[in-house]
């Protein structure tokens, strides 16, 4: 009975020494599973996602913020000179605006008459909701942030995100109270632009550096450093005219753009409600009206 | 004997829920860690790798407290966090713990400046092969320099990381092991 207790004792010691030193190998194998089941679909991991971040969202938010206030009011504190300087800056500023708005309510009277003349149907009005980035988690390799907004404020996927001077993102998951937005740096990143003046189209790709890439220019496009470029509003999924950059380098790694925003230093976003045509969305067009 | 067997069974109950309730506290204080948004441009970019720091010296420390299924959970939720594909962070965590578990009996009389060298090869290594998953999974070679960045950023941060990884990690060990009586 002893002898036969001590076999099951050294069998249970062994088994569980097995199990110890199969674990690491089996959980390195199911990691390689998941990878390539991702790849093949991502949309359950999304869903997965998307619960995690509205679960985690509530307290990274609160977590976050008197971290936030203490970094604003660290930032806030300048010396009178900077201030000196700055205040003069701000009044040569305002002296141009002010010329600016004038030329500015000039051209929307003109603009206005020339649309009720032509009966032009005006583009939606655009909807904003304003957020803190409450996470930046990917690192070197991903590059995101997360907003305490989603579908419950109107938030859905494919919306544009932007910072006071331009596009920075565009939403990729929207949960209930949470949104991940994939920044135009990213590499996954693709946003169709035009250039602002010469209206040439092309897709803005990231590269997960500072600048992006021009792609699918048409040939002799006529670029030039110093152009801006804006979003082209092409798929009815981004407003069009939102600035993004400007173009910085015309050699042999392509057109590269310089976002208006630095990105990394952005606190709040306004998040874009656009209005998606429902026949674009649906891919059913209605067939124009034979004449 | 009922009474006796309600017992047995309300005290699995209450372990299981504090082991439970630990793991989770864990996971959300790496997490919290891993992904707070840093002031200041480039950061995140070269943001420590707390979670590899934790896993590291947990396992020297508390093996038996910090095992392969909390690591793995780990791994999947920063995974699921940052957007990356699932199993990114969680593979090479694993892996971490696995040939720091086989090398704990050396490194347990070693003294501080050993370990911390010990963190550094680690964090190398993992560095790298995060890299080369990534460039793997996306088609594309990455930027490397960021991920050298971070690494040099955690090894720096080991010696001030480490006193605080050791409390909390004394603290979770011994409610686990509370948890466990």
């Amino acid at each position: 009975m002893t002898r036969r207790s001590r076999k099951d004792t050294f069998q249970a010691m062994t088994i569980r020494s097995l199990a110890l030193r199969l674990t690491p190998a089996a959980l390195i194998l199911f990691s390689l599973t998941l990878m390539i089941f991702y790849k093949i679909d991502s949309l359950p991991v999304e869903r997965l996602r998307v619960a995690m971040t509205d679960f985690m969202a509530p307290v990274m938010s609160a977590v976050s913020k008197p971290f936030a206030t203490v970094g604003d009011s660290v930032g806030g504190i300048r010396t009178m000179r900077e201030l000196k300087a700055e205040n003069i800056r701000l009044s040569e500023d305002n002296a141009k605006l002010q010329r600016w708005y004038e030329a500015a309510l000039k051209l929307q009277a003109e603009n206005q008459s020339f649309r009720e003349l032509l009966n032009v149907k005006a583009d939606p009005a655009l909807v904003f909701v304003t957020a803190r980035i409450i996470s930046d988690p990917g690192g070197a390799f991903v590059k995101s942030v997360l907003l305490p907004v989603g579908s419950g404020h109107n938030v859905t996927k494919g919306n544009a995100v932007m910072s006071g001077h331009g596009l920075i993102g565009r939403v990729v998951e929207a949960g209930s109270q949470s949104s991940r937005v994939l920044l135009i740096t990213d590499l996954n990143s693709r946003i169709p632009v035009m250039v602002q003046d010469t209206r040439t189209r092309a897709i803005l790709a990231g590269r997960n550096t500072d600048l992006l890439r021009l792609e699918r220019l048409p040939i002799d496009s006529g670029l030039s450093v110093g152009q801006r470029i804006v979003t082209s509003g092409d798929g009815g999924q981004l407003p069009p005219d939102i600035p993004i950059g400007t173009i910085v380098d015309i050699g042999p790694q392509g057109v590269l753009v310089r976002p208006l925003t630095v990105i990394e230093k952005v606190t709040y976003v306004q998040v874009i409600n656009t209005s998606v045509d429902p026949a674009l969305a649906t891919g059913a067009l209605q067939s124009a009206p034979s004449p | 004997m009922a009474l006796r067997t309600q017992d047995g069974w309300k005290g699995l109950l209450v372990t299981a829920a504090a082991r439970l309730g630990l793991t989770f506290l864990v996971i959300f204080v790496l997490l919290i860690a891993s992904t707070f948004p840093l002031p200041g441009a480039h950061f995140s970019e070269v943001r420590p790798a707390f979670v590899l720091m934790a896993v590291f010296y947990w396992t020297i420390l508390w093996p038996g407290v910090f095992g392969y299924f909390l690591t793995f959970s780990i791994g999947i939720a920063l995974d699921l966090m940052a957007g990356f594909p699932p199993g990114m962070n969680a593979l090479p965590l694993v892996l971490v713990q696995w040939v720091t578990f086989r090398q704990r009996k050396f490194m347990l009389g070693q003294p501080f400046r050993v370990i911390w060298a010990g963190l550094a090869l680690v964090a190398a290594c993992t560095g790298a092969l995060q890299w080369l998953m990534y460039s793997i999974f996306s088609g594309h070679a990455m930027a490397i320099r960021p991920q050298v960045m971070s690494v040099l950023v955690t090894c720096a941060l080991f010696p001030v990381a480490a006193p605080a990884l050791s409390a909390f990690g004394r603290w979770v060990a011994a409610r686990s092991s509370l948890a466990g009586k």
